[in-house]
């Protein structure tokens, strides 16, 4: 009799230990799926940067034109944490924009969708979440690449973008680009006599 | 039994073996009853040493990986994130399978295994910059900590999920969100304070955790509640720390100390602080508003409106069935309630009746804050009666204390001058010390007329 309550007893640690493994393994086979396949977008930034006690030093991003489309006839309706998909499209200047909302699922291979929620809405915009806010870097490249913000805001650096991957609804941050320079390089660069 | 009671026991044995109280044999007997088991305490050092080991261990992973390790490809920083969980899994599953259930083993193990998944999650989270903030990371960490509570019976993994718990009601609270999920959340570590408490009473594992588990959901009430309706915490506050007061008496042995019952401790203490706040005026204005808006969810507030109406109905219904199985307090020939039930159903009542009358327009606070000060004081006063007559010096004191309290606080707040209110500072000083003095003098004559 104890030696069979042993026996379940392991096979349920077992099984909470496979479960375990299975969270971690489905939230890294998720993402990797995302970077290795998605689609590339790129977004403008204006970040600043913040600390996380647990998670280290990053650099929070907040997007110009990424967090809302215009609102429709068919849009008008939404409401407060409605499950929507967000169609982008590139513009003239090679940033990406969202263009328009829908409820129903969409056909993924028919354009650049992202699966989110309403947040708010007003007569002329929708604003939905956005899955993408910040940037991790070790405790000195963060507050160079805020740095590189502030700079930017009185002369060179023109281009300050987000590389994001798209697949199947989901948007993954992959890194981010000045005058369409990845962030690491172009600080190399900068460091350089 | 702590090494020093030990060598008082077997000093003292020695000194009775001298006097010819006991014997050489019953001498034996004694020091064999306390004998020293060093087994145990080498074991409760390893645990202590062996778990430290684990937090810094623990600690310094989450210092490196939050320093984000810029030569580590992608899959290399995913690998070392479910690494130190593979392991620690692992080696609980190994301790499991040989029979090595110590928890000179399992203690540390449960430590280090918790700690991975926070770090784990927190590198999964730089690596694929991953979007959400403190209450996503403790609310997922805290998941994944169940399935290491159970499996390795860890005191810290107990703990840490508590504060853990906690923490994320407060964020959620904070951020627009409700907290109401804190309970669920809580009741899922309560099998394993059960256990603790069922293998040792008053271990420090299950005291320990008692205590965390009562003041973390103590204050977790104040949170979760939605507060469309100010004030109703006086009641539901009330009422909470009068069923921690009848649990104790239920669960809790009358012999042990404050420290051995958290239920009792809580809810006596917790009881005389809250009486000792609602006796001012403030907490009674504007309690019959009612808030809404963005940050305020009408639903969530029926949680606040059924804590009103079950927690007061639960203590008068509770203290009546307790109060009638214990026995009635003799008082010159006379049967008295014990006092424990004032504080467990009086104490409820009379804030609700405050609540009501605080709600009525012009002064209804300042009777309010009377009454409660009047309650508080008299509750004060039965307490060094009950005290006196059950020769308990820890109850003379609270009571005291209590109507101390009433005299202070309420002074403190009228304008009186520093000479005068120096003065009272003196006389309530004496007559703290004159009480405990007389109190002494009487429990010794009674001791000898008995």
């Amino acid at each position: 009799m104890k030696k069979d309550l042993k026996s379940i007893s392991l096979v349920f640690l077992a099984i909470a230990i496979f479960s375990q493994l299975l969270v971690f393994a489905s939230i890294i086979t998720k993402r990797e799926a995302v970077l290795r396949k998605g689609t590339v977008l790129r977004f403008n930034i204006q970040p600043i940067d913040p600390f996380d006690a647990f998670r280290g030093q990053y650099v929070s991003l907040r997007f110009q034109d990424a967090l809302s489309c215009p609102m429709t006839n068919s849009t008008a309706s939404f409401e407060r944490g409605q499950r929507i998909y967000v169609r982008f499209e590139a513009g003239t200047n090679g940033m990406s924009r969202p263009v328009e909302a829908i409820a129903s699922k969409p056909d993924w291979d028919g354009g650049i969708w992202l699966k989110t929620r309403v947040r708010w809405n007003n007569a002329s915009d929708l604003h939905f979440e956005f899955p993408i806010d910040r940037f991790y870097s070790d405790e000195k490249t963060a507050p160079k690449i805020e740095g590189l913000v502030s700079f930017r805001s009185r002369t060179m650096v023109s281009n300050a973008c987000a590389v994001v991957r798209a697949y199947h609804g989901s948007f993954l941050l992959g890194d981010l680009e000045f005058n369409g320079i990845p962030v690491l390089r172009y600080l190399e660069q900068e460091n350089q006599p | 039994m702590s090494g020093n009671n030990r060598k008082l026991i077997a000093g003292e044995a020695t000194k009775w073996l001298s006097a010819g109280i006991i014997n050489d044999d019953t001498q034996k007997r004694i020091l064999d009853f306390y004998e020293d088991d060093g087994a145990t305490r080498r074991s409760l050092g390893f645990v202590i040493f062996a778990s430290l080991g684990a937090l810094l261990i623990g600690l310094g992973i989450i210092a490196l990986f939050a320093a984000n390790w810029r030569d580590l490809s992608r899959s290399m920083r995913a690998l070392a994130s479910v690494t130190p969980v593979l392991a620690s899994a692992l080696l609980c599953l190994y301790f499991k399978s040989h029979g090595k259930s110590s928890q000179a083993f399992l203690e540390p193990t449960g430590l280090f295994w918790g700690i991975s998944i926070g770090a784990g999650i927190a590198l999964i989270s730089q690596t694929y910059h991953l979007p959400g903030d403190m209450a996503d990371f403790l609310l997922g960490w805290m998941l994944l900590l169940i399935p290491v509570i159970y499996a390795t019976s860890s005191f810290c993994a107990v703990l840490g999920y508590e504060i853990g718990v906690f923490i994320w009601t407060c964020y959620n609270q904070a951020n627009a969100g409700v907290g109401i999920w804190y309970w669920p959340l809580i009741a899922i570590a309560l099998p394993m304070i059960v256990t603790f408490t069922k293998a040792n009473p008053t271990g420090a594992r299950a005291t320990l955790s008692q205590f965390g588990f009562i003041l973390f959901s103590v204050a977790a009430l104040g949170v979760t509640l939605e507060k469309n309706v100010p004030g109703l915490w006086t009641i539901i506050y009330s009422s909470a720390f009068a069923l921690c007061t009848l649990g104790g008496r239920k669960f809790e042995d009358d012999s042990r100390g404050i420290f051995k019952t958290p239920l009792r401790t809580v809810g006596a203490f917790g009881q005389a602080v809250l009486l000792f706040i609602l006796m001012y005026a403030w907490p009674w204005e504007d309690i019959w508003d009612y808030r809404s808006g963005a940050r305020f969810h009408d639903w969530a507030s029926y949680f606040d409106y059924a804590l009103m109406l079950l927690l007061p109905a639960a203590a008068v219904l509770l203290t009546i069935a307790l109060g009638i199985k214990e026995k009635t307090v003799k008082c010159h020939k006379v049967n008295v309630v014990p006092v424990w039930t004032a504080w467990t159903m009086v104490a409820p009542l009379v804030v609700i009746a405050a609540y009501v009358i605080g709600g009525l327009s012009g002064g209804g606070e300042g009777l309010s804050a009377a009454l409660i000060a009047w309650t508080l004081a008299l509750l004060g006063v039965s307490t060094i009666a009950d005290g006196l007559m059950s020769s308990s010096a820890a109850r003379v004191n609270g009571g005291t204390l209590c109507v101390l309290a009433v005299v202070l606080g309420k002074f403190f707040s009228d304008e009186f001058s520093f000479t005068f209110k120096g003065l009272v500072f003196i006389i309530c000083g004496i007559l703290f010390i004159a009480t405990n003095v007389m109190m002494s003098k009487w429990i010794k004559r009674k001791a000898v007329a008995k």
